[in-house]
């Protein structure tokens, strides 16, 4: 047992130093990212970081309105005083400390990319309701924790992007843990010699081939990556950049972002070191059942930790590779490609509502049962009225003077129908279409072209709509959710891209993964429908196995399963000659049994629609 | 050529700390411009990123200097990746620019040379008299993602009306971009009725503000600058088709030029003052050829034959209205200004061809990169034939 502990190990090493180098320059650095469920190691961790940065660390829920978040108008000062009178945002209060966002995932797309530019510019470009908008300079860093549950999205990519680094202590428990090697005075020593360390062309050349070769898009990988390598030979002393500034930076801020491995041709003879492998485990959070155990890829996972040649680029390159999270570097080995289950469509597809869904900003207008009256939004907007319609009235005008001795009451404000305020929401997108795509055997590529026809045609007047379609795809060994739930079709264009079909069929596993996105969907509001297009052969069981009696049961258990969560769902049968098993699979899916040996993408999308309909009718 | 523009600096900072002096012996001043000037100032402190130093990216680049030889061409819409430094050159912009002329005191930033432009106030206070005069950057106004409406297009001043009980109308962010860029980054994600709002406002070059007692109209012209991550939802259509100029950036694939990017980005961030001035050089060149494109901007020409052409383009790319047509020839007028010649020529249509039609295109949705191919083949049927 001595392999995981030696893996938390190094996984709570990466979070302390990545807590270190944070507290040494968190203007450069901007924040990190955790995975770690809700528990003592994440709490200690979050000490850790409370004992070494100077500045101040504020837990915020995610859910704050923009008012809190950038400051806004104090009403209560203000009428009290006669004078405008702000109230401090969070951003400003946590200046030269960091923000710690809990629940991330659920955070309105606005808002994180306004907290992003905070971190990116140094100042806050004013609140919802500053006038003379001179920016206030703040300098401010970003703890987002992820708990790691699929069922919840994940944290909004501007502030994915922003916050240099990104660790995993789900599979850290408290015994692991082990002393801080830094001190609150090292930190400070390293602050003070931060501003003269140097980075040369090498340097910024080594992180940039590195990102390179890890397919690692934008620059501003890069230039984190750099600072992060600073702040390393600040931490150790130096004023000048090491190789091992930089491999620390690149196994902290490069490998989590990751998506390829780098092309290791040409270390064929180089020599392995098989004591440092370790398996690829499929962790929970994995959304794709894409890493299956599997010997040859075990083979591939030394040679990626063989040592290299000497020459700098190398080495840090080698380090990136080393500290790629293992769920990412199996799914990366497997597919050649990360497929990152974000959910970039999210912000778009929210539509407003006077409901329910996540508050907006008041608008203007009547209020009624469907448009509830904001009564702070209405009060805020009467305000500065008040005195003229007083004195229009022929009523004594407010006087801020006298107003502390006799405690200010709202009587004194004259509220007109033209100051109302309703109270707005976004609402989730109204359906999620998950096409499960059996991309196995010869029918692969025709399927997965319909299937690639269908999402084009759901997507094309998504404008209109609001729909999001994801798209699964089983081949192989394991079930991939090729497109997670967006609307854009730019996104789809990019997934879709290198797609590829034959195998045999884990189709029980497409299934899991499909459920999993409907349990999410639901949560969000949205309505899923399952679109399934098969043979309906499965062969491949739920535990990897090639035998076509239990894969075929695992799968109609999946599909029950699904069932259960009252998903509406449409089995395609695309086997040249209709065969009982997609019509037993429909069955157990509670499922609408379509077959369309060749189906069209434009029947398959009508057929989506008509159910679509039912759905909201029964509603 | 470094020397004239430290003293245009130079210049505007005696200047400014001049009115600043005026302006403690005149107490009356309105609260608006105070903030204005505070703003500019602070801006000019924060040193913004060299124009010239910004690596590759040639198209968004062209867009916006073309945007600012003639502001009429509508608005320059830049999709793309985050970190491909599309904040970075517009706000870039403010210190390329050549500093304005403006009515000292006036929050809407008048230019005291076309009294018929004047808001007002200005044409009340300066029928007779001439209005004092005040250099300051051209202004570039960021856009907040929460901003209200109120906010957006000004309204009552708070402080006054609950101290001093007057009815003041507080101008808002349209008012202080006036005759400058106003700046959305993010703005697939702005509400839908703000970017109405807000195209509303560029196209008619006027914003108009009516509440309970206030009734106010001033010159809001400006050129709208929006960016944003297409993957992260895209702007409607009928939005898309109102940007005069939209340009698709993505992250440089060449290593060199990334890590030239980290470098130059580095050495800014550990030194903005000495990086700056070791730009002016290039970025004060660059300055005159804009001041010169716009003194041509009015003699350039295009020939019939050609406009003929251009016609034949939009026609054969089937973009809907006139508006393609009209940006595509007021922008290859500006490339051609700035490039100094007094014609336009057919490779100056070719090159804006892309920016100035691709997105009025009708396309299908998982048509990839169709609209590329189709204005290419276009241009090689239509305008080279």
């Amino acid at each position: 047992m001595t392999r995981p502990t030696r893996e938390a190990e190094r996984a709570w090493n990466a979070a302390a130093t990545a807590a270190a180098l944070l507290a040494v320059d968190p203007k450069g650095l901007k924040g990190i990212r955790i995975f770690a469920g809700h528990g003592p190691v994440r709490e200690h961790w979050l000490d850790l970081v409370r004992t070494l940065l100077p500045g101040p660390v504020l837990r915020v829920g995610a859910q704050a309105p923009d008012e809190a978040w950038f400051g806004g108008l104090d009403l209560a000062e203000t009428l009290t005083t006669g004078r405008r009178h702000q109230t401090r945002g969070i951003v400003e209060r946590a200046d030269g400390g960091l923000i710690v966002l809990t629940g991330a995932e659920a955070m309105p797309a606005g808002i994180a990319a306004q907290l992003a530019r905070v971190a990116e510019y140094g100042f806050v470009i004013g609140a919802a309701d500053h006038a003379d908008g001179a920016p206030v300079e703040v300098e401010v860093g970003y703890i987002l924790f992820d708990e790691g549950n699929p069922a919840d999205g994940r944290p909004p990519t501007a502030l994915e992007e922003c916050s240099a680094f990104a660790v995993d202590l789900d599979h850290v428990s408290f015994g692991d843990l082990t002393q801080s090697l830094w001190t609150r005075s090292a930190i400070a020593q390293a602050r003070r010699l931060l501003p003269a360390v140097t980075a040369g062309r090498a340097d910024v050349a080594a992180l940039a081939r590195t990102g390179n070769r890890l397919g690692v898009g934008g620059v501003r990988a890069i230039i984190l990556a750099l600072n992060a390598a600073r702040a390393a030979a600040a931490l150790d002393g130096r004023t000048s950049i090491k190789e091992d500034d930089l491999a620390i930076a690149a196994g902290l801020v490069l490998a989590p972002r990751a998506t390829r491995l780098p092309d290791m041709d040409d270390d064929d003879d180089a020599q392995r070191s098989s004591s440092d492998a370790e398996e690829p485990v499929p962790s929970p959070r994995e959304l794709d059942a894409a890493a299956l155990p599997d010997d040859g890829g075990q083979e591939d996972l030394d040679e990626l930790r063989a040592p290299t040649s000497p020459e700098m680029e190398e080495i840090v390159l080698e380090a990136a590779v080393a500290a790629i999270p293992r769920q990412l570097l199996s799914q990366l080995a497997l597919t050649g490609t990360a497929v990152r289950s974000s959910t970039g469509g999210r912000s778009g597809a929210a539509r407003r509502s006077n409901r329910r869904g996540r508050p907006l900003a008041a608008r203007r207008g009547r209020p009624s049962g469907h448009a509830p009256l904001d009564v702070m939004a209405t009060l805020f907007a009467a305000a500065p009225w008040s005195n003229f319609r007083r004195s229009a009235l022929g009523l004594r005008r407010f006087d801020p003077a006298s107003a502390n001795k006799d405690a200010p009451s709202l009587d004194r404000l004259i509220v007109l129908p033209s100051d109302f305020r309703i109270k707005r929401f976004t609402e989730r997108a109204q359906s999620l279409a998950v096409f499960v795509v059996d991309a196995s055997g010869s029918m692969a590529l025709q399927r997965l072209a319909e299937a690639k026809g269908a999402v084009e045609l759901m997507l094309a007047d998504a404008y209109s709509r609001r729909d999001q379609v994801a798209l699964v795809v089983c081949s192989g060994r394991g079930a991939q959710l090729v497109v997670p739930p967006t609307r854009s079709l730019t996104r789809v264009r990019r997934l879709l891209g290198g797609l590829a079909g034959g195998g045999p069929t884990p189709l029980a596993g497409a299934l899991d993964v499909a459920r999993g996105l409907c349990v999410t969907a639901v949560r969000h509001q949205q309505t899923p429908i399952i679109v399934l297009l098969t043979d309906g052969r499965a062969n491949v069981s739920r535990d990897g196995r090639i035998d076509r009696t239990a894969a075929f049961e695992d799968a109609l258990s999946a599909a029950r399963e699904l069932a259960n969560r009252s998903a509406a769902a449409i089995v395609i049968d695309s086997a040249s000659r209709a065969g009982p098993n997609a019509r037993e699979l429909a069955a157990a899916l509670d499922a609408t049994y379509l077959a369309l040996p060749h189906a069209e993408a434009t029947r398959v999308c009508e057929a989506v629609r008509a159910t679509h309909r039912d759905v909201e009718r029964a509603q | 050529m470094a020397a004239p523009a430290r003293t245009i600096v130079v210049e505007v900072a005696e200047r400014e700390r001049g009115d600043a002096a005026a302006r403690s012996a005149r107490p009356a001043d309105p609260p608006a411009l105070q903030a204005a000037t505070s703003q500019f100032a602070l801006e000019r402190r924060q040193r913004a990123y060299p124009f010239s130093a910004i690596v590759g990216q040639d198209d968004m680049k062209l867009a916006l200097l073309l945007a600012s030889i003639d502001p009429r061409l509508g608005g320059v819409l830049v999709f793309g990746d985050r970190g491909t430094g599309k904040s970075t050159a517009v706000r870039a912009l403010a210190e390329l620019l050549p500093p304005i002329e403006t009515v000292a005191g006036c929050p809407f930033g008048c230019d005291p040379a076309v009294p018929e432009d004047f808001c007002t106030n200005c044409a009340k206070a300066f029928e007779q008299a001439e209005p004092p005069r005040l250099r300051r950057l051209v202004p570039v106004v960021d856009l907040p993602l929460g901003a209200s409406e109120d906010r957006i297009s000004g309204g009552i001043d708070l402080e006054r009306a609950l101290s001093r009980g007057e009815r003041v109308f507080e101008p808002g962010l349209l008012a202080k971009a006036n005759r400058g860029f106003l700046y959305i980054d993010e703005i697939n994600l702005l509400e839908d009725h703000l970017v109405d709002l807000l195209l509303d406002v560029a196209a008619s070059g006027e914003n108009i503000v009516e509440r309970e007692g206030i009734s106010v109209r001033h010159p809001a012209r400006f050129v709208l600058v929006g960016s944003g991550n297409p993957e992260e939802g895209e702007l409607r259509p009928q939005l898309l088709d109102r940007f005069g100029l939209a340009v698709d950036i993505t992250t440089p694939a060449d290593i060199d030029q990334r890590i030239e990017i980290v470098m130059r980005r580095d050495a800014f961030e550990r030194d903005p003052v000495g990086f700056a001035s070791a730009w002016a050089g290039e970025d004060d060149a660059l300055r005159e050829r804009l001041i010169s494109a716009r003194r041509q901007l009015g003699g350039v020409g295009i020939p019939h034959e050609l406009m003929k052409r251009l016609a034949a383009l939009c026609i054969a790319l089937g973009t809907d209205g006139l508006r393609g047509e009209l940006t595509l020839m007021r922008a290859a007028r500006a490339l051609a200004a700035f490039e100094g010649r007094h014609e336009v020529e057919r490779s100056d249509i070719a090159r804006l061809a892309r920016s100035a039609l691709g997105h009025r295109l009708r396309r299908a949705p998982l048509d990839e990169a169709g609209s590329i191919v189709r204005i290419e083949r276009a241009i090689r049927e239509v305008l080279e034939a």
